[in-house]
């Protein structure tokens, strides 16, 4: 007779089928999903909508695996868990990096990709950082390839004018005078 | 800072606030959120519906969440709740009040009718006026009594407790009585205080109006931008009266961070045809008075409004002559006035909490309530 253990651990989750599946699907959504997330939403919200769903998709792997555009669902899926999250407390400043941690990059990007309208900074942030093409941001966010086009040259501009940064063509202008 | 140099920093402003999110991670939520794979759907067909619903749905949700007011929700900006919220609140709501109680006050014209709805399945309790002590109020030619009252519903049987003497006096002793009339347990007319997540539509244009403590519990305010979108049926039940052209003209909902319903205030309000004496009409009843020697209050003399309530109960004792002075023409008009109407505020408490609701151990049984 087995004795009964008094400690109760908890049960691991049921591997979802196709578990090389599920892994190759977080390998290649996880990037794009949460960079747009957390461009939406900063980095904590951002990020731990992410996550939510992508467990979403764990728990429904049988299902979302036979979708034709999964990335764009869960995308939809996160919208809809940050909006849960959001509401009932003030959301964390967008891009604000913990206190004492010393950016890397421009001090005042964060606050002039915080200015940039959330679709326009999500398109700005996939497409001009991390150089997804229109049509990918286009299949994740749910939208026209050329609405994706107009957000980031809307958001471009702005981003431009906002930081000072000189456009190709002025820095061309400068090395030949 | 030149063009060139942007991506790069973009890149490293966005992911150098968090790291990547990893399978482990995800496993590790799943246990902690108690999530479990879900078998594939059987029906290919009927899965291409719900997916195509549930992508509707997202879609739907997401796009009422962009037209948040001011596009987020920093402090002090109110936040319009969309309609994927609204359904939120309203399925955590009735998932939660399986069983709890409500108290509901309904004010009308100065005086407050209070109940205490116990609820637990298909049982019910409704406590009408509690703690009120039965007051008889005899006149020559009425006679009534205010005081607690109880209706109660068990097993689909009938029980009411009476705010009077069953009994005649001088052995005042109220008790219980089963009521079994076919039908009786619908007839005892227990307001169902859930009907009130009814209002929960996007129609009403909930805005949050920060936060309050209902019964120690840190709560949102809701508050409805435009009340009179609100359809009367959810409210119904729980109006004793309404006005002529009832209207919601308020509607506050009040609710913890689980999305359930602690508090609701709504206020149906209407408009009134009531009769009015016209200025010449008032000042021949003035005369008609003086001339015939009647007893009037000072006070009623003076005010059209009183005025007229008194000429008409005159009238209706047996006054003819009174009778027939407000009959003539240009003495008396209608006017449309404002009804404050009704203000019910519920309150629940104990929700999810078993509450027990038997039947009485003693009554008398009688054919039908009252």
């Amino acid at each position: 007779m087995r004795q009964r253990t008094t400690h109760a651990m908890p049960a691991p989750p049921e591997a979802p089928g196709d578990p090389a599946g599920f892994e190759a699907f977080v390998l290649a959504t996880e990037p794009p999903l949460r960079r747009a997330l957390v461009a939406a939403y900063g980095y904590e919200d951002g990020r731990e909508a992410a996550a939510e769903a992508l467990a979403y998709a764990w728990e429904h792997w049988a299902r979302v695996r036979q979708m034709p555009n999964a990335a764009g669902y869960l995308f939809r899926v996160a919208r809809s868990s940050a909006a849960r999250g959001r509401r009932w407390r003030r959301p964390a400043p967008l891009l604000t990096l913990p206190p004492g941690s010393e950016p890397s990059f421009e001090p005042g990007l964060p606050a002039a990709l915080a200015s940039l309208p959330e679709r326009q900074r999500v398109a700005v942030v996939l497409v001009h950082g991390f150089g997804y093409t229109l049509r990918e941001v286009a299949g994740l966010t749910g939208v026209k390839v050329t609405t994706v086009q107009n957000h980031v040259e809307r958001g471009l501009h702005r981003l431009r004018d906002r930081l000072g940064v000189v456009p190709p063509a002025d820095i061309t202008t400068r090395s030949e005078r | 800072m030149n063009t060139r140099e942007l991506p790069v920093m973009i890149r490293e402003c966005v992911d150098g606030g968090g790291q990547p999110i990893s399978l482990g991670e995800v496993r590790a939520r799943a246990v902690m959120t108690g999530r479990r794979a879900r078998p594939a759907p059987v029906r290919r067909e009927a899965w291409l519906g719900a997916a195509a619903t549930g992508v509707a749905a997202a879609g739907i949700a997401g796009a009422l969440v962009a037209s948040q007011v001011g596009g987020g929700t920093a402090a002090g900006t109110r936040t319009v709740l969309t309609a994927a919220m609204l359904k939120q609140v309203a399925a955590a709501s009735q998932a939660a009040m399986t069983s709890g109680r409500a108290r509901i006050a309904t004010a009308t014209g100065g005086s407050t009718l209070v109940q205490q709805v116990t609820f637990d399945g298909a049982n019910w309790n409704d406590v009408v006026n509690p703690g009120a002590r039965i007051r008889i109020h005899r006149t020559p030619h009425s006679l009534s009594w205010t005081g607690e009252s109880i209706d109660r519903a068990v097993d689909g049987q009938a029980y009411h407790y009476p705010a009077f003497a069953f009994r005649p006096t001088p052995h005042i002793v109220p008790e219980w009585m089963h009521i079994i009339a076919s039908g009786a347990g619908a007839s005892l007319n227990i307001p169902d205080p859930r009907t009130l997540l009814g209002v929960l539509s996007p129609s009403a244009g909930f805005v949050t109006d920060g936060y309050t403590t209902v019964n120690g519990v840190r709560a949102e305010h809701l508050r409805a931008t435009t009340p009179a979108a609100v359809p009367l049926r959810p409210l119904n039940p729980l109006i004793g009266t309404e006005p002529d052209h009832p209207r919601v003209s308020a509607l506050d909902l009040w609710v913890n961070p689980s999305d359930v319903v602690l508090k609701a205030q709504f206020t149906v309000s209407g408009t009134d045809t009531v009769s009015m004496l016209t200025a010449a009409g008032a000042q021949a009843l003035r005369h008609y008075i003086k001339g015939h020697g009647l007893t009037i209050n000072v006070n009623t003399l003076q005010k059209r409004g009183t005025l007229i309530a008194w000429a008409h109960a005159q009238a209706a004792a047996g006054n003819t002559g009174l009778a027939g002075l407000l009959r003539q023409p240009g003495m008396v008009t209608t006017e449309q006035v404002t009804d404050p109407g009704v203000t019910v505020t519920v309150t629940f408490s104990q929700i999810g909490r078993r509450q027990d609701i038997t039947a009485p151990a003693h009554y008398i049984t009688v054919g039908g309530k009252g």
